[in-house]
């Protein structure tokens, strides 16, 4: 073969997440900084636009989710014109939203999570008999025989010799923050493997739905599949059949794989069931709605706010309050017409582009001033978290019964106080319980879309406020969907037909945020206080933390002592997560 | 794993079966996000492809966006995959640059996020399952402009026609779509310099 070129993949996520971490003698970590280091352009490419395409643009806008901003893109718009969407449009959009969950919380958990607290290289150590047996103790997954197991570790033998693996080979394997015994190591090794396999299986209900994959067709109105049982092209007896028995695959390995495994895993790590909180206030805009989309009372997961961990006292927010949701830019390289300290609703809100930073590379923030390209979005000016944990507490609190039941069993299995919830476990717990959660809901979905199409309700488009000339000459709306890693709100202005304006508030925008005008931190920000290194030049805990909110954006992280003194900077030095 | 074979593409599989996993497709996948100008220019290039070609039996031209991980499915299905797409190699803008499938480096670095996975990590993951696909190909170009925007710099769309008649000649030589006469003789290069 010729001579190697050096080929650098070209980025293609919506930014990168730059944290800065300050430790005091002890390892501990004193102040953390959290960065955007890259603009995301999608409002300024919005204006001017057709509302009609806007779900064509924003699902762009973020690497994989592609379909959450394509939901709350026509949500956004459907709420400014008024149009309530059919009872079967709404059902199957719940399931493909659920879908979505599940997919996406498996492959976090097992494709990037996981790594934090398995170290594949040990599992090379287990001893196959003995993992067969943790298994077939834990569930009754059918791929638990010696046998397999040791195939497995022939398989993950076979990778680290063939030395083409970054895959596994950059990972901070040895580090003595990993506590799992090399059987539990393998366990979660092959389950890795497997969710592979499974994905095949459970990503096609898009397809079906949509119309085509990847990147699906959505419509304002409706959905874009037709239900006819007599049209090979419309959503029929045989494709049905489809969906039930991915639905039934999905509930299977949430059942037998996913919870069990993280069962096994969490009590090797109970230290992190009280490490990591941040900021104890929640935020969620709801999720599932039922018959009307914009009835917030039907919603399966409520909208809700949760202030200073008190469950007690649960308040619906009004994304349309313009005095309780704001951006500030106080620390953001933007600008704003009444001045750095002011904030602005979404409706009002403006992307104007001021980088006032160091010219890149650099080796510490400015971070008395302006330090990021993530706004900071505040609901009555106080810093929120985004994500499974709210979704679950918010459930928790309002009675949802499942959800209790589920909570309190894993709980009780930890042995721990209901406390430990607010936590690094408790959110990659709470991402597990709403996985089972929503995975069981699509069933009922299911049997509802049935029902619905048995007693000749097939519309699936709500077609009347198509055209631009029923649409008043000014309108303001509001999206909102529950992404599988928190909170989005796509907030649209639509003038003579056209986007006047244009603002999605992402999930790792609440949760990445930077201080605001205030100085309050953001949620990871928050999190990372008090957090001890056993190795600072490996801050694989730090990793855990941020990874355990899911972050959206891709990760460098640096490291300063307490005179200022950079002691480690993980992109470059160790080759973690630049790219 | 059980696998339905000789399926023609996007077709359904039958009922009362969750397996809808097909094999043996032929696919165009042009990869990138359309919203930071070249960066699309994989996706971008599709149009002229299928403006070229309209509809090829047997051939899926598909648009990958950004999808990462998503896409690995799709590419463990394909016996022949056509990757077009925005490369780096540190060359002037507009360079094309083809790489057979022996050439094209797998995997690069570690993940801090779902949404970082490479489509070099994707086909990484293919290779270690013994999924590869069987016929790969690699063309691409470097970008002129990365910042945001929905359409191609002048010096990539001018590019573009060079980028699907490089496509044609793969997939003729594949035997997708028929050869006529010496035109349509394989050229392998690594990297092609347009200027």
């Amino acid at each position: 073969m010729a001579q190697r070129l050096v080929i650098d993949p070209i980025t293609r996520i919506e930014g990168h997440l730059r944290i800065e971490a300050e430790v005091d003698a002890d390892n501990k970590i004193t102040q953390a900084y959290s960065s955007g280091t890259m603009v995301r352009g999608i409002e300024i490419i919005l204006r001017g636009r057709d509302p009609r395409d806007a779900w064509a643009f924003t699902q762009r806008a973020c690497g994989v989710c592609t379909t959450v901003h394509s939901f709350a893109s026509i949500r956004a718009v459907e709420d400014a014109l008024g149009i309530k969407i059919p009872k079967a449009a709404n059902l199957i959009r719940n399931l493909m939203i659920a879908q979505q969950y599940v997919h996406d919380h498996v492959m976090h958990f097992y494709h990037l999570h996981a790594l934090d607290w398995v170290d594949v290289v040990s599992a090379l150590s287990a001893d196959p008999a003995e993992t067969a047996k943790i298994q077939q103790s834990i569930s009754p997954w059918q791929n638990a025989s010696p046998g397999y197991f040791a195939d497995i570790q022939s398989k993950v033998q076979a990778i680290v010799d063939s030395g083409q693996l970054s895959l596994f080979a950059n990972a901070y394997w040895g580090h003595p923050a990993y506590k799992l015994p090399p059987e539990i190591n393998l366990l979660a090794t092959a389950h890795y493997l497997e969710a592979l396999d499974w994905q095949s299986h459970v990503t096609k209900i898009h397809t079906i739905f949509g119309g085509k994959n990847p990147h699906p067709n959505f419509v304002v109105g409706g959905v874009p599949m037709p239900i006819d049982p007599n049209s090979d092209t419309a959503l029929n007896a045989n494709r049905l059949s489809i969906i039930k028995d991915s639905i039934t695959r999905m509930i299977e390995f949430v059942d037998q794989v996913y919870l069990p495994d993280l069962l096994a895993v969490a009590p090797y790590y109970l230290d992190y069931a009280s490490l990591g909180e941040g900021l104890g206030n929640f935020l969620t805009w709801g999720e599932y709605p039922g018959t009307d989309n914009s009835d917030t009372s039907q919603f399966l997961v409520p909208r809700a706010v949760i202030v200073g961990r008190d469950l007690t006292n649960i308040q619906e927010p009004d994304p349309r309050d313009f005095e309780l949701m704001k951006e500030y830019i106080a620390h953001s390289w933007y600008e704003y017409t009444e001045g750095d300290g002011a904030g602005l609703h979404p409706w009002n809100g403006e992307t104007a582009l001021k980088f006032t930073g160091p010219q890149p590379p650099y080796d510490q923030l400015q971070v008395e001033g302006k330090y990021s390209w993530l706004k900071a979005p505040r609901w009555n000016d106080t810093p929120m978290e985004v994500g499974p944990l709210a979704r679950v507490l918010v459930m928790y609190a309002s009675g949802h019964e499942q959800t209790k039941e589920l909570t309190n069993f894993v709980l009780e299995t930890l042995g721990a106080p209901i406390e430990a919830v607010f936590s690094t476990l408790g959110r990659t717990a709470a991402r597990a319980i709403e996985t089972k959660v929503f995975a069981d809901a699509m069933l009922g979905y299911y049997d509802e879309l049935i029902e619905t199409i048995k007693a000749g309700d097939i519309d699936t488009f709500s077609g009347d406020k198509w055209e631009p000339s029923t649409w008043p000459k000014r309108a303001n709306g509001f999206g909102y969907m529950e992404a599988p890693r928190g909170a989005l709100g796509h907030w649209c202005v639509i003038e003579n037909g056209k986007l006047s304006n244009y603002q999605m508030v992402v999930p790792t925008t609440w949760n990445a945020s930077p201080r605001d005008h205030n100085g309050a931190p953001g949620a990871y920000e928050a999190s990372l206080v008090d957090t001890p290194l056993a190795k600072p030049e490996w801050p694989l805990e730090i990793l855990r933390t941020i990874h355990s909110f899911d972050p959206c954006m891709a990760c460098a992280i640096h490291m300063v002592d307490a005179e200022g003194n950079e002691i480690g900077e993980v992109a470059t030095g160790l080759n973690v997560c630049v790219r | 794993m059980c696998e339905v074979t000789n399926k023609e593409p996007g077709s359904w599989h039958e009922p009362g079966s969750y397996l809808i996993i097909m094999a043996n497709r032929k696919i165009v996948l042009g990869i990138g996000n359309t919203l930071n100008t070249d960066e699309g220019l994989g996706v971008h290039a599709l149009d002229g492809l299928r403006a070229r070609l309209g509809e090829i039996d047997q051939l899926e031209v598909l648009d990958g966006g950004t999808l990462g991980l998503n896409l690995l499915p799709l590419v463990e299905e394909a016996s022949h995959l056509l990757v077009l797409d925005a490369v780096n190699v540190g060359e002037p803008p507009g360079t094309v640059v083809e790489l057979a499938k022996d050439d094209i480096p797998l995997f690069r670095g570690i993940k801090m996020s779902d949404h970082q996975i490479t489509f070099q990590e994707v086909l990484g993951l293919a290779k270690i399952r013994d999924k590869f696909p069987e016929h790969l190909h690699l063309i691409g170009a470097q970008p002129a402009d990365l910042s945001i925007g929905v359409g191609l710099s002048p010096t990539i769309e001018a590019v573009i026609p060079e980028l699907v008649e490089r496509t044609i000649c793969v997939l003729k030589n594949w035997g997708i779509i028929p050869a006529e006469g010496k035109q349509n003789e394989y050229r392998s290069y690594n990297l092609y310099n347009t200027t």
